[in-house]
C-alpha cells in the first residue's frame, strides 16, 4: 500500500512470493479450519467406528480412509487419536488413520489437484503411496502382541477428555480462530523459508542438488521433516520447488511431509513410547525414500 | 479478550485478499480463475470475524462502541499512518495477552509471525513477478520461446495474420512448429515486460512473462527477442512491440528476433502473467 520496492527486485519478489503462497493457501486453510469446527462439534467418534469389521487388512484399510470424516491437519489429529486410543482401539489402527488421515481427505486432494494442475499423476501417486504406506505400517505393528506396551505412563494418567466450555458457538468460534492461528502461522513460516530459497540463495547450489535423483529426495524428506505445514496446503509449498527439484523427492516430500515432522512428534511424544515413535519415523523415512527413488526411476 | 484478538489477525488477513480483489491485484499472485472463490471465502472470514465480535462484544455496548471507533479512524486516517498504529497497537496487544495469562508464549509467538506477516501484505505495494525472478529461473535464455506452456489456443491465420498473436500464442507456436526459417517476415505485435536489456547481445533486449499453472510460486518465464538499441528501455518496464520477425545469430545459434516498427512503454495490466 505504501512502500514501493521497484528499487530493490530482488527483495520486492522475496515478498511477492511470500504473499502468493499465503494468498494461494489461504482458501484452504478456511474450508480446512471450518471442517475440523464441524468435525469437533458435530461427529460422534463412537457411532462412526461401531461399524469397523474385525478382518486385519479391512480395518486398518477403513481406519485410513476417516481421514474423510476427521479434521485435516495433525493438530486436530492428534487429539482425535487420543481419544481412539482412550476408548481402548488398538495402537495399529490409531497410528494408520495417524498416518494416512491428513492425506487421505478431500481438501488435501483438491489442494494438490490445483497445485499440480499441470501433472495430476502427482495426485494420484501421493494419494496411493499414504494408503500404502500407512495401511502397512499399521499392519506391521498389529502383529505385537500387546500393543499397549507402545503407550506411555503419562497417557494412561491423563484423563482423556477434552472439556469444551461455553455453547456450541462460543466453542465453535474458538476452535476456529485457534486452528486458524495455529495453521497460518506455521505456513507463514514456510513460505519465507520458500520465498528465500526461491530468491536469495544462488540458483546453482540448489540445482545440482534438485537434479540429482538420490540427493533431491534426501533434500526434500529433510525439508519436509524441519518445515511442519499443514498437509492441507503444503502442496502449494512443494510446488514453488517443482521446477529444479526432482519429481520424485517432490512426492517424497508431499507424504513424509503429513506422516512425520518435528511438530507431529513433540505432540506424540506425551502417547507414544520412543520405541514406537522410532518405528514409525525408520519407516516411513524407508518408504518415503524408496517412493522417492521409484519415481525417479521411472519417470 | 483472547478470541478478539486472534479475530482481529484472522480478519485483517482475509481483509486485505478482499482489498487485493477490488484494486484488481489479485491476479499478480494467483491464477484468475482463482480470484471469485477468493473473494467469497476471503469475504466469509471477515463474516465471521465480525459475528464473532458481535456475540463477545454483545453484553458490552462499551466494547462494541470502541470497535465503531476503530473503524472510523480507519477511515479517515490516512492510510499508512492507520496501518502502522493497528500493527504497533497488535503487537503491544500480544504482550498485554501474556501478562493476563490470556495466552501462553508459544501462541504469542504464532501470533508474532502473523501479525509480521500483515506488516509484510499491508505495507508493501504489489508488483507482479520481476526481471530478477526470470533471471533466477531461466536456464538457458534461448528456450525462452519453447517452454512447455500448452495455452490451449487455436493458432488459426498463421498463413494470413499474425498481428493478434500474444506473446503466448507466439510460446505455443515455435513449442509445436519449431521450424524458424518459416516465422521470417511474420507480423508480431507482443506486450510484456523488458529482460536484460543489452545483457546479452549489444543492443536487443528480451520482451517476457511469466507462465503460471496455478500461482506465482510455480511461474516460469517465456519470452522473444527484440532488436532495440533505445537507451530508454529498462529491465521490467513494460513494452508493446510492433515489428517483424528476422533471424540472427545469438550465441553461435540461429534465433528468431523481432525488429520493430514501434516500440512503446505500457502500464503493468491487469493480468501479467500467461496461464
Amino acid at each position: 500500500m505504501i512502500i514501493s520496492l521497484t528499487a530493490y527486485p530482488k527483495l520486492q519478489d522475496f515478498f511477492t512470493l511470500y504473499k502468493g503462497l499465503i494468498i494461494e493457501a489461504f482458501p484452504f486453510v478456511i474450508i480446512g479450519v471450518l471442517v475440523s469446527v464441524i468435525v469437533a462439534l458435530f461427529v460422534d467418534e463412537e457411532k462412526l467406528l461401531k461399524i469397523i469389521p474385525r478382518n486385519k487388512i479391512l480395518s486398518h484399510g477403513i481406519f485410513s480412509l476417516l481421514g474423510v470424516f476427521m479434521p485435516v491437519c495433525e493438530c486436530g489429529n492428534v487429539p482425535v487419536v487420543r481419544r481412539l486410543l482412550g476408548k481402548k482401539f488398538d495402537v495399529s489402527h490409531a497410528v494408520t488413520f495417524l498416518l494416512a488421515a491428513p492425506i487421505l481427505n478431500p481438501i488435501t486432494f483438491l489442494s494438490t489437484w490445483v497445485a499440480f494442475g499441470f501433472d495430476h499423476r502427482i495426485v494420484y501417486i501421493r494419494l496411493i503411496a499414504a494408503f500404502i504406506i500407512s495401511n502397512s505400517i499399521g499392519i506391521l505393528i498389529s502383529y505385537k502382541k500387546n500393543q499397549n506396551d507402545f503407550l506411555t505412563e503419562r497417557f494412561y494418567q491423563e484423563v482423556v477428555c477434552e472439556h469444551h466450555h461455553g455453547s456450541k458457538i462460543e466453542q465453535a468460534f474458538e476452535i476456529f480462530f485457534k486452528e486458524f492461528i495455529e495453521v497460518m502461522s506455521m505456513l507463514a513460516i514456510g513460505a519465507f523459508f520458500a520465498a528465500i530459497s526461491q530468491t536469495f540463495i544462488p540458483r546453482g547450489y540448489i540445482e545440482s542438488i534438485g537434479s540429482s535423483p538420490i540427493m533431491s529426495v534426501i533434500a526434500m524428506i529433510i525439508m519436509a521433516f524441519v518445515i511442519s505445514i499443514c498437509a492441507n496446503v503444503d502442496a502449494f509449498f512443494a510446488l514453488s520447488y517443482a521446477n529444479i527439484f526432482s519429481t520424485g523427492s517432490i512426492l517424497s516430500f508431499l507424504v513424509f511431509g503429513p506422516m512425520v515432522d518435528i511438530k507431529i512428534l513433540t505432540m506424540l511424544r506425551t502417547t507414544f513410547k520412543p520405541k514406537l515413535l522410532f518405528i514409525i519415523v525408520g519407516l516411513v523415512t524407508m518408504m518415503s525414500f524408496i517412493l522417492g527413488l521409484t519415481v525417479n526411476y521411472f519417470m | 479478550m483472547k478470541n478478539i484478538y486472534y479475530g482481529v489477525l484472522t480478519g485483517a488477513i482475509a481483509f486485505y485478499l478482499i482489498v487485493l480483489y477490488s484494486t484488481e491485484k489479485l491476479s499478480y499472485y494467483i491464477h484468475p480463475r482463482y480470484n471469485l472463490m477468493t473473494l467469497i471465502i476471503a469475504a466469509f472470514t471477515v463474516l465471521v470475524v465480525v459475528a464473532s465480535f458481535i456475540y463477545e462484544a454483545r453484553h458490552s455496548p462499551k466494547m462494541l462502541g470502541s470497535a465503531a471507533i476503530i473503524v472510523l479512524a480507519g477511515a479517515f486516517l490516512p492510510r499508512p499512518f492507520f496501518i502502522a498504529i493497528f500493527i504497533f497497537a497488535l503487537f503491544i496487544g500480544s504482550f498485554a495477552l501474556i501478562k493476563k495469562k490470556a495466552i501462553s508464549f508459544e501462541d504469542s509467538k504464532k501470533s508474532l509471525f502473523l501479525i509480521v506477516t500483515l506488516a509484510v501484505i499491508y505495507l508493501f505495494i504489489p508488483k507482479p513477478l520481476s526481471s530478477s525472478t526470470a533471471n533466477q529461473r531461466a536456464t538457458d535464455f534461448n528456450t525462452l520461446n519453447r517452454a512447455d506452456s500448452a495455452s490451449g489456443v487455436l493458432l488459426t491465420g498463421f498463413n494470413v495474420n499474425t498481428k493478434a498473436y500474444s506473446l503466448g500464442d507466439w510460446v505455443a507456436s515455435i513449442n509445436s512448429n519449431p521450424d524458424i526459417e518459416s516465422y521470417v517476415g511474420k507480423e508480431v505485435a507482443v506486450s510484456g515486460f523488458v529482460l536484460n536489456a543489452n545483457a546479452e547481445k549489444e543492443d536487443t533486449f528480451i520482451v517476457a512473462r511469466f507462465v503460471l499453472t496455478c500461482c506465482a510460486v510455480d511461474a516460469r518465464p517465456v519470452g522473444l527477442y527484440v532488436e532495440s538499441d533505445s537507451k530508454q528501455i529498462e529491465n521490467d518496464d513494460w513494452v508493446e512491440v510492433t515489428g517483424r520477425f528476422k533471424i540472427i545469430e545469438i550465441d553461435g545459434k540461429k534465433t528468431l528476433i523481432i525488429a520493430p516498427d514501434e516500440l512503446k512503454k505500457i502500464e503493468t495490466p491487469r493480468n501479467p502473467y500467461l496461464y
